[in-house]
């Protein structure tokens, strides 16, 4: 369950941020799920939908705590996902009754592989939900929720050596919280060009090879300039399932003075980490 | 058909290090060849396709 003052602190907080408007929500259950799907996935890629609901003031808060696992279709199934698509019109009919907003495709790669060009694709006109139903859950008309122009996550969670949750959204700054009853972890998205350059120019120096053997395959692929464009202006967060766990655990405390104790210290262990990591990096390159 | 890669932090790209048949296979790999990747960063994909290093 997640309290209307969760919300509320949410966008109090995104309002700090220049530019942010959208934050994808996680309750413990989603990530108790991708850490157990991350650990079963074996040889295929396997996947489903995260469903939710949405929360709308300054910021549009995408809150998912349910899940459905879907079949795989795809033609090549060891190396791409592609949902059932009688799944996904059953999912699209609770959409349509309001039993949800909102869904997200989530998959798995059995291995450390990060996401791909297709899964960026996939994701960005998944356009999971119903914009009428949705307009007369709020009463008014969404224009920012209009198909076309509301935020398309995607969700990766990779069952390699490190397993790790990925999240991504075509054109939209983010914020992905995770929440576990009186806590909380938030990481902000990177641009894809600038924060993963190498991964951004493997994708677009494979591009054309995809689109390729996405016709072969005897998928519709999108057409190059499409796929460019969506690699582009890729957002994103990475984040190992492990620490995420961990920072998520309550055994995680730090005795600090005063009241404010347990979220300031989980921000400062994070910063911590972060801190000790990038000198690891900086000792490494002078090496 | 999995690729065991090891961050080289001078290249700053994955080098191939073995190819192994089957996921338990490679996490046993990944385990054995830590100490031969100066970053310590062992991962396992398959072929054609690259971990993403996340800050």
């Amino acid at each position: 369950m997640i309290s209307e003052e969760l919300f509320r602190k949410l966008d109090r907080q995104a309002q700090e941020i220049p530019g942010l408007k959208h934050i994808f929500l996680i309750t413990k259950d989603i990530v108790d799920y991708f850490t157990d799907i991350a650990r079963v996935t074996d040889r295929v890629e396997m996947g489903g939908f995260l469903l939710g609901k949405l929360w709308i003031n300054h910021s549009i808060i995408y809150a998912f705590h349910d899940y459905v696992q879907v079949r795989n279709v795809s033609p090549e199934p060891e190396t791409s996902y592609t949902p059932d698509p009688t799944s996904k019109r059953e999912v699209m009919r609770l959409f349509k009754e309001g039993r949800y907003d909102i869904g997200a495709i989530m998959h798995t790669h059995p291995d450390d592989s990060a996401f791909s060009s297709p899964d960026l694709v996939s994701a960005r006109f998944a356009e999971l939900f119903d914009f009428d139903a949705l307009n007369r859950k709020f009463g008014r008309w969404l224009e920012e929720m209009r198909p076309g122009r509301a935020a398309s996550p995607g969700f990766l969670v990779t069952g390699g050596a490190e397993p790790t949750l990925y999240c991504y959204a075509y054109n939209t700054r983010f914020e992905l919280a995770a929440v576990a009853d009186d806590h909380m972890v938030k990481r902000l998205s990177g641009y894809l060009v600038s924060e993963a350059r190498s991964h951004y120019e493997v994708l677009m120096r494979e591009a054309e090879i995809v689109v390729e053997k996405m016709r072969k395959m005897g998928l519709i692929p999108p057409d190059l300039e499409t796929l460019h464009e969506t690699i582009m202006d890729t957002w994103f967060v990475g984040i190992p399932l492990r620490e995420l766990e961990w920072l998520l655990s309550p055994e995680v405390e730090v005795k600090t003075e005063g009241g404010k104790g347990r979220e300031e210290s989980r921000e400062l262990i994070e910063e911590l980490k972060e801190r000790m990591r990038r000198e690891i990096e900086r000792r490494l390159r002078q090496l | 058909m999995y690729e065991i890669v090891c961050w080289d932090s001078e290249k700053r790209d994955w080098v191939v290090l073995e190819k192994v048949r089957t996921k338990e296979e490679a996490k046993e790999a990944v385990r054995r060849l830590k100490e031969r990747c100066l970053s310590g960063d062992v991962r396992f994909v398959r072929e054609g396709f690259r971990p993403l290093r996340v800050r």
